[in-house]
């Protein structure tokens, strides 16, 4: 189980990943994500939940110091927060550190029934 | 007919049959459904759990959570951490694959037997045609309705007449399918035909039991034979099922070489000449909506590069996968989440040169793979290829998905430098494996070959092996109904008189 600053870590990097799409989808900060936790940790094998977890720790707690922040990536506003996951992607080795982020939270966010509907029946712009 | 769910077995069990199946899928199936037909009483025994179509959940989360290996990320280790994709339930890995139907391909069978000339008497050509015959019948596999279609299928084939590349709708094991686009998270209504729908009920007409949710640990030997397995069922109980005839391994490439190492028989090359078809995939954008998740699941292919070993395939994603393939993070990665609608992704696999090993450590499951420089020059060539389909189907812009280079591509003169001049590591493409081979390869020498060319292991009399893992090398086409009548032939051969 995840310390109490990873957890907070990692809802922030999931909240940040998927802000606003638009097109009537929401925000992933209006997906309730508490059963998805549980079932992630127990159906995950050792080396995602491992790797989520360096990687959590990496972009949550040391990436934003490197990128010159003074909080963990939990304690940054929304710009922030996607500031230091673009210069992220954009770090030596940092674009696998995001597809990690990027592949849990399209798990969380698609999980729920209400982003499927929407998402099935969006008709782009 | 009888199944006993391992969650509820919570004291020491014992059972006892002719034949002891592990694993239930299409090879599992394929032993017990001919084993039952020719009289015998017959166990399977499947570690995942049995789940009625109309249990399949719609997000792939849910699906992958409850359905697949290790969630579906299970990966290769070696030069890029490759996932592999394996079913863990009843059926294995076909209520959840896409369908796809495949005769054994003639060429690579003649390379089976120049390689070893005891395999033209062991696996006859004419009785593998003969079988397969009948299991298609019997699974109903046909070339994709184009009513079910759907545009991603539709694209692919006009791609490809553009490109003078001979394509064709796929043939599936479907039954009057409506294009639900759900094949990977299973169909909920049953209409796939996948190993337990059709082989497995049609054992379980006859003599056999299942147990599911029991996970096979050892194989039990007494001097040069296997007289059962030692297993544990969900619920806590052991489980002990004693073989009067043969144990059948049937658990995949990757589980049966653990089963036999955890068992200590390692004679052989056991675990060694891991073999698959690794793939990588090309998204690509269009102007009017493509819906990539509607329609069959993956209903058209293009066949015309087979000779050089690549056979593309349009990619049946649902939305969490198409989406995880789209560009971007944070805000923008928002915004093209927006706009999937008008992505699609279609796959080439390549019939890859590596050769990867699976071992045990410390009680975890080790896969090591690295696709070689040849591996990897094909890629580039399939992604070249799959882009310029796209643009000639209509594509605005494609992603390749390959680091270090341009993620997204205007016009098809940029895939030309992407072949020629694209990474060489495996880590910088976006790469899946499918199909697994080899691991306990069939053979008459026993120093470089795990079972006889009559499925017997080498070493220990009355175990067989019928799964994809005696495969001497991939096929280059998806397997299951391969793996189905070679399994079939391998349950004759334990029926024989003189077997037993």
């Amino acid at each position: 189980m995840p310390f109490a600053f990873e957890s907070r870590w990692r809802e922030a990097l999931l909240d940040a990943m998927i802000p606003e799409p638009g097109n009537g989808l929401p925000p992933m900060t209006a997906v309730d994500r508490r059963t998805f936790w549980p079932r992630f940790e127990r159906a995950a094998p050792w080396m995602l939940r491992l790797g989520f977890r360096i990687v959590t720790c990496l972009v949550g707690g040391v990436v934003p110091f490197l990128l010159g922040h003074r909080r963990g990536f939990s304690g940054l506003d929304a710009v922030a927060r996607d500031d230091v996951l673009r210069r992220t992607e954009r770090l030596p080795g940092g674009e696998a550190l995001v597809l990690v982020i990027k592949l849990v939270a399209c798990f969380a966010y698609f999980d729920d029934p209400g982003v499927q509907a929407i998402a099935r029946g969006t008709h782009p712009q | 007919m009888k199944h006993i769910d391992g969650r509820t077995v919570s004291t020491a069990h014992e059972l006892a049959a002719d034949l002891i199946v592990v694993g239930s899928g299409p090879a599992g199936c394929s032993v017990a459904r001919e084993a039952a037909a020719q009289g015998a009483s017959v166990i399977v025994v499947e570690e995942g759990p049995w789940v009625e179509p109309r249990d399949y959940p719609l997000s792939t989360f849910s699906a992958m959570s409850a359905l697949y290996r290790g969630m579906g990320a299970t990966v290769v280790l070696g030069a890029a951490p490759i996932p592999y994709v394996q079913g863990r339930m009843v059926g294995g890995s076909s209520p959840i694959n896409g369908a796809i139907c495949w005769r054994m391909p003639r060429n690579v069978y003649d390379e089976w037997c120049h390689a070893d000339p005891a395999l033209y008497d062991a696996l006859p050509w004419d009785k593998i045609e003969t079988l397969t015959d009948a299991l298609e019948a019997r699974l109903n596999v046909q070339p994709t309705d184009p009513a079910v279609a759907g545009r991603k299928n539709l694209l692919m084939a006009k791609g490809a007449d553009a490109l003078g590349l001979e394509h064709r709708p796929i043939r599936r094991n479907v039954r009057e399918c409506k294009g639900l686009g759900r094949c990977m998270q299973g169909c909920p209504h049953g209409y796939k035909q996948s190993a337990e729908l059709t082989l497995l009920a049609d054992a379980m007409a006859r003599d056999t039991t299942v147990l599911s949710s029991v996970e096979v640990r050892q194989i039990v030997c007494h001097g040069r034979r296997a007289d059962g397995v030692l297993g544990r069922a969900q619920g806590g109980g052991g489980v002990r099922l004693r073989a009067r005839r043969a144990v059948v391994l049937a658990a995949s490439a990757v589980q049966t070489p653990l089963l036999l190492l955890r068992s200590g028989l390692r004679h052989g090359p056991v675990g060694e000449n891991f073999q698959c078809h690794p793939g990588v995939s090309m998204a690509g954008r269009f102007r009017e909506p493509v819906r990539m998740w509607e329609g069959a699941t993956q209903g058209h292919e293009v066949v015309g590069l087979r000779h050089e070993g690549l056979k593309f395939e349009v990619l049946g994603f649902d939305l969490t996968v198409l989406a995880a393939r789209l560009e971007g993070v944070g805000a923008e990665f928002a915004r093209s989440i927006a706009t999937m609608a008008h992505w699609l992704d279609w796959g080439v696999a390549v019939r890859a040169q590596a050769r990867g090993r699976v071992r045990s450590v410390f009680g975890q499951t080790i896969v090591t793979y690295s696709p070689t420089a040849s591996d990897i020059q094909q890629f580039r060539r399939g992604l070249r290829v799959m882009g310029e389909m796209m643009f000639a189907a209509g594509a605005v812009d494609v992603a390749p998905g390959v680091r270090g280079f341009a993620p997204r591509l205007s016009a098809p003169t940029a895939l030309v430098e992407l072949e020629r001049n694209g990474p060489q590591r495996a880590a910088a493409y976006t790469a899946a494996i499918t199909h697994m081979f080899g691991t306990c390869r069939m053979g008459s020498d026993p120093a470089t070959n795990v079972v006889r060319p009559d499925f017997r292991h080498h070493a220990i009399e009355s175990l067989y092996i019928a799964d994809s893992s005696v495969f001497p090398t991939n096929l280059g086409v998806n397997p299951q109904i391969a793996i189905m009548a070679v399994a079939t032939l391998c349950a004759r051969r334990i029926m024989e008189p003189a077997a037993a």
